[in-house]
Formats: C-alpha cells, sequence, structure tokens
C-alpha cells in the first residue's frame, strides 16, 4: 500500500528492544465515594506491552480494565478519579510524573484510543474530513490543505472505499462498522506507537467485528503499532492478541501468552471464563457452563481472595483468609491463585 | 395445530415525507414473513442489525402494528381482537428485553414489579398477589433479601432474572425474548440462559428467541430462522443450521464467530 512509508516517522528515536514500551507498575485507581473517602477500583496492577505486541486486557464489567486503560491514557482525572499509587511508564518515562499538559500531548502522537461507541465519539457536526484533519493539524502542525489529504490517505488506509468523496460526509452517513473505521484513521493519523482499543468490536455485529479485527491486524503488521485490546470476549482475543491479562475485581489474576492461557489456564476464573464461551456443536447437554455468583462491586471485594466465593476450588481457612499475589508461574507467566500448584484446570481444546 | 401461526407479515417505516406529509420513502422492515411456533417449543430469530427479527418479535405481540399478514395466537386471530380482548391474550403471550435497565421502572422495588401483571389482570388479593411473586423470585434465584430493593441496586444479570420472573407472572404459554442476555456479561450471560432453558422444560413454556449470536442459540433453541434485510433466508434445526447451511449467508454468520482459540496453535485449514 502506497501508505506505508508515510507512517515511518523519521525522528523516531530506535526502539530499545529490552524495555517494553508500556510498563504500567503498581497502578492503583481510586474514585470519590462520599466525603474525603475513596474507593478503590483497580488494585495494584501490573503488566507490560512491548513494543509491535498485541495484549489483551480482559475482564468483565466491573474488573477495572477500562478504569486501568483510561489511566494509561491519562485520563483518570476527567473520569473523577485519582491515582493513588504505581506508575505508568512509557517509553521509559514515567506518565504519572509529568505534568498533566505533557500526558495531554502524548495522546495522539504517542497513544490514541478507539472506543465501543464510535457513533459518539465522533461528533456529528463536523465531516468524518474534518474531524481528521483537526488532529493532525493539532499533533503534526500540518496546514489545512496537507492536513485533508492526510485525511483521505487515512481512510484509504482503513480501507473505506470512495476516500476522496467519503471524507466530506458527516457521521450519520456511515454505519457503525465503518465509523469504526474511522475512528482508526483518526487515531493512526498522528503514527501513535500505542493503539488502545476499548471493546472496539462489542456494540458490532459479528461478520463486522470480522472485518474490522482483520483491519487492526493488518495495521499492525504494516505498521508495528502497538495494540492494547480491552475486551470481555476471549474469542476476540484469540482472534487477535498475542499475551493474555486477565482481570478481575481490580485486579490482574493471570498474564501469560494466549496460547498458555487458553490451552492451560492457571486460575479458576480464567478456567470459567473459557468454558462459558458459547461455540457451535460445543455443548452436548445443551448447557452452558455458567460461573456462579456476580462479580463484587468495587469497594464490596471480599477478604482473602476476590474470587473465593465463586470459586468452585476454593477452601476454607485458606482462600478466605489470604490474599494471594500475582506470583511468577513460569518464564512470562503469572497467576494469582493460593492454590495454583495443586491444580489442573482445564481450558480450550485446540480442535 | 401450532400455538403461534404467522403468515405473510410485512411492515415497512416511512423515511421521508413530503412537505403535506406523505410518505414518500419506505423501508421495508420485514417482507412476506411467515412461520409457525409450536407449545413448547423455542424458534430463534437470527440475524445482524437491520434485518427484521426485533420488528417480528414485536409484531406478533402487536407491540407493532404490521401492515399486512396474519397472526394467529393459540387459535385466536391477535390483529383483529379489540384492545380489551388483546389485552387479555396479552396474559397468553409476555416478552423480555435486551435492557432491564430500561424496562423495569426505577422507582417500583422489585417485588412490586412482579406483582404489577396480577394487579392488572387478576383480581388476587394482596396476600395472595405477594405470596405469588415471592414464589416466582425464588424460581428465578432471586432471594427474599432483594423483594424491597430497587433496580438500580441490582446488577444486569440479577434484574434480567426479575424481568423473567415479571413475565412469568401470569402463566403465560408463550414468551417473546428479545435479545435477553446481550447486554450481560459472559458468565452471567450462561446462567440466565440456563435459566431460561430449566423454566422452559419445568413448564412448558414456548419461546421466539430473537437473538444475532448463533453460538448461543443451540443452547436453547429447536429450530432456527435466520433472517436478513425483512427476509428469511433459511430455516431449519440447530442441527441443519450447524452443519449443513443451505444458504452461503448463514455460512457466512457461522464462519465469522469467533473461536476461542489463538489463531498461532490453531490448526492449518486445507486450502
Amino acid at each position: 500500500m502506497a501508505t506505508t512509508d508515510t507512517l515511518v516517522r523519521p525522528d523516531r528515536a530506535p526502539v530499545d528492544p529490552t524495555t517494553p514500551l508500556l510498563r504500567v507498575r503498581d497502578l492503583t485507581v481510586q474514585f470519590p465515594a462520599g466525603r474525603k473517602e475513596w474507593v478503590t477500583a483497580v488494585d495494584g496492577v501490573s503488566f507490560d506491552v512491548a513494543a509491535g505486541e498485541s495484549v489483551a486486557l480482559v475482564g468483565e464489567s466491573g474488573s477495572g480494565k477500562t478504569v486501568s486503560s483510561l489511566a494509561v491514557m491519562g485520563l483518570t482525572g476527567d473520569t473523577g478519579g485519582r491515582i493513588a499509587r504505581g506508575s505508568v511508564e512509557f517509553d521509559g518515562r514515567d506518565l504519572t510524573k509529568l505534568p498533566h499538559k505533557q500526558w495531554q500531548g502524548l495522546r495522539g502522537t504517542g497513544m490514541g484510543m478507539i472506543f465501543q461507541q464510535p457513533i459518539r465519539s465522533l461528533n456529528p457536526a463536523y465531516t468524518v474530513g474534518d474531524q481528521i484533519a483537526e488532529s493532525v493539524r493539532k499533533h503534526l502542525g500540518l496546514d489545512r490543505k496537507a492536513a485533508m489529504a492526510r485525511a483521505v490517505e487515512m481512510l484509504e488506509l482503513v480501507q473505506i472505499p470512495r476516500a476522496a468523496d467519503r471524507v466530506r460526509e458527516y457521521p450519520h452517513a456511515f454505519s457503525g462498522g465503518m465509523c469504526q473505521r474511522v475512528m482508526i484513521a483518526m487515531v493512526m493519523a498522528c503514527n501513535p506507537r500505542l493503539l488502545i482499543a476499548d471493546e472496539p468490536t462489542t456494540a458490532l455485529d459479528v461478520t463486522v467485528q470480522e472485518t474490522i479485527l482483520d483491519l487492526l491486524r493488518d495495521l499492525q503488521a504494516q505498521t508495528g503499532i502497538s495494540l492494547l485490546f480491552v475486551t470481555h470476549d476471549l474469542g476476540v482475543v484469540a482472534e487477535l492478541c498475542e499475551r493474555v491479562v486477565v482481570m478481575y475485581a481490580g485486579e490482574v489474576i493471570e498474564d501469560g501468552r494466549a496460547d498458555e492461557v487458553f490451552f492451560t489456564p492457571q486460575h479458576p476464573y480464567t478456567s470459567g471464563l473459557l468454558a462459558s464461551i458459547p461455540r457451535p456443536g460445543i455443548s452436548t447437554d445443551r448447557r452452558l457452563t455458567a460461573i456462579p455468583g456476580r462479580i463484587p462491586a468495587a469497594g464490596e471485594w471480599p477478604a482473602g481472595c476476590h474470587f473465593h466465593d465463586r470459586c468452585t476450588h476454593a477452601v476454607a481457612g485458606l482462600c478466605d483468609v489470604t490474599h494471594p499475589s500475582l506470583a511468577a508461574t513460569a518464564a512470562g507467566r503469572a497467576a494469582r491463585c493460593l492454590r495454583v500448584a495443586d491444580l489442573q484446570l482445564e481450558g480450550v481444546s485446540a480442535s | 395445530m401450532s400455538l403461534l401461526e404467522v403468515a405473510n407479515l410485512t411492515k415497512s417505516f416511512s423515511t421521508r415525507r413530503d412537505f403535506l406529509g406523505r410518505r414518500t420513502g419506505w423501508t421495508h422492515a420485514v417482507k412476506d414473513v411467515s412461520f409457525t411456533l409450536d407449545a413448547g417449543e423455542c424458534l430463534a430469530v437470527v440475524g445482524e442489525s437491520g434485518a427484521g427479527k426485533s420488528t417480528v418479535g414485536r409484531m406478533v405481540l402487536r407491540l407493532i402494528e404490521p401492515d399486512t399478514g396474519t397472526v394467529v395466537f393459540d387459535g385466536e386471530d391477535v390483529r383483529a381482537a379489540k384492545p380489551a380482548r388483546l389485552r387479555a391474550m396479552r396474559r397468553g403471550m409476555q416478552m423480555i428485553f435486551q435492557d432491564p435497565h430500561s424496562s423495569l421502572d426505577p422507582r417500583m422495588t422489585v417485588e412490586d414489579a412482579v406483582i404489577e401483571p396480577l394487579i392488572v389482570h387478576t383480581d388476587l388479593d394482596r396476600a395472595t398477589r405477594r405470596a405469588r411473586a415471592q414464589e416466582l423470585l425464588d424460581k428465578v434465584g432471586i432471594g427474599s433479601r432483594y423483594l424491597g430493593r430497587y433496580p438500580a441496586e441490582l446488577s444486569g444479570g440479577q434484574l434480567q432474572r426479575v424481568a423473567i420472573a415479571r413475565a412469568l407472572t401470569l402463566e403465560p404459554k408463550m414468551i417473546v425474548c428479545d435479545e435477553p442476555v446481550a447486554a450481560l456479561d459472559v458468565s452471567v450471560r450462561a446462567q440466565v440462559l440456563n435459566l431460561l432453558r430449566d423454566l422452559q422444560e419445568e413448564l412448558g413454556l414456548a419461546y421466539l428467541f430473537v437473538c444475532h449470536d448463533l453460538a448461543l442459540i443451540e443452547v436453547i433453541s429447536d429450530r432456527v430462522m435466520v433472517m436478513r434485510s425483512g427476509e428469511v433466508v433459511e430455516t431449519g434445526t440447530v442441527d441443519q443450521i450447524y452443519t449443513a447451511p443451505s444458504q452461503d449467508y448463514t455460512r457466512q454468520l457461522l464462519d465469522a464467530i469467533p473461536v476461542p482459540v489463538p489463531r498461532a496453535a490453531r490448526p492449518a485449514h486445507p486450502a
């Protein structure tokens, strides 16, 4: 594709392969809960995203996956919360120590984010071209004409047909899948090194979801961008991501390579999530495996392991008392379970 | 004779009107749809957004008035029923919606929400109504400590259980389920689907199950009707649709379901 050469910025420093592009350590995010009281939504979250890697941040509602990703973007304050502890290192710099303005400056050129509802993320009163051009003029300092040319180029990059015409259309003229492409174009226009995608395909039909996943995969191959893919859907993760970070009730409970986590999960919650994915032709007795109970809300996390009251492997006197730490179990793998050595958990089968 | 017989159902919505208010543009949401549903059976209506599947579900209950076609429920013409008769007929056919946060009244307690249909449709006394509500909530797994709670205090999965209990109060023969698990988390979705299945077996309910996810239907349905752009693409048993779909479109829908096996570890496809 002709657009590829313009995506490599000459002034970009070569990436040091030994340090990851994004390094989140002990990230703790709190939200106000009454006067001078704070409730912890994300507690001590650590994970890495290497340059060019695609990492999934997986969890159900209330797990803290979105709060974590917004914290990486420096948007915690805008959502009313605060980063109480921990660091977000991007390219070797701790962003939490930077003045807010500088963190803001990194959004666009350093990292970009797309959301679940693309139609709501676009301004209905401006053409999509104007909106893409706005971001390149602001972040790359291009003039009006060059910015518009860049917008057309970007719409071509995300495989929107008749890009030169469609750049003058308004968001309402685009379908949900096409809007998500426009959002991706807008983010990619400034050559970010990290794309955070928060449930980008959840609101789309399955056939459209497939095309968006293909597009993200192509873009990654072309530009070498790192991807942090926030989702609840392990099926989508398997399509796209090399590594998986599973979150539950504000904590990372498992971290590892996608194939290892899927085939031999080391946390009962991961195993349960994998079992509850419906697949055509899999259920023999026409029942889905369910995890009993529900995710506790922030501030209502039980003592001991946060998952113990839903866990079929929990042992009284151990799991409900001791809070497990995220412990390395093998090279590049970690799990937060006290019984990790005793359990042989079921994953998916390759067939 | 089937419990529900739908023939040649059609609905168009106007998209444009001229300055006199006359319709000048139409979109055909549903075109000539016919199907039957037996007592105790579950028919899944599957398709992507805009396929007309929800419109079909709503027209069956006459929540949306069809343009043409017939709907016969339990031997009686739904479209010909006068308002009072229609209300009485709706005892036999209930509906569960996608988002329980918007389908339940936020100012009504869980118990009152389940009691309300009994006040409208029956002359049971207060104590009997309460007993019936408690029994139903118990059946769907909502404990008595939730009776006085408001919807805002419950999770999505719990609220959907309340919505199911509410739909069951009048002992319907059929429930139209419009994407009842689409808004729920993966682990909770399985709980609610299993509950719907258990209730169907126990109470002999018929479901018209509107759903966009082909992967879910084998758990709940006996037959599948695939729709696209307002028309029925194909109808068959779950096995037929999964193993030998007759239409390319159905094949595409099946192929688009993400497989929970990492790409790198998948067996290579024969080219």
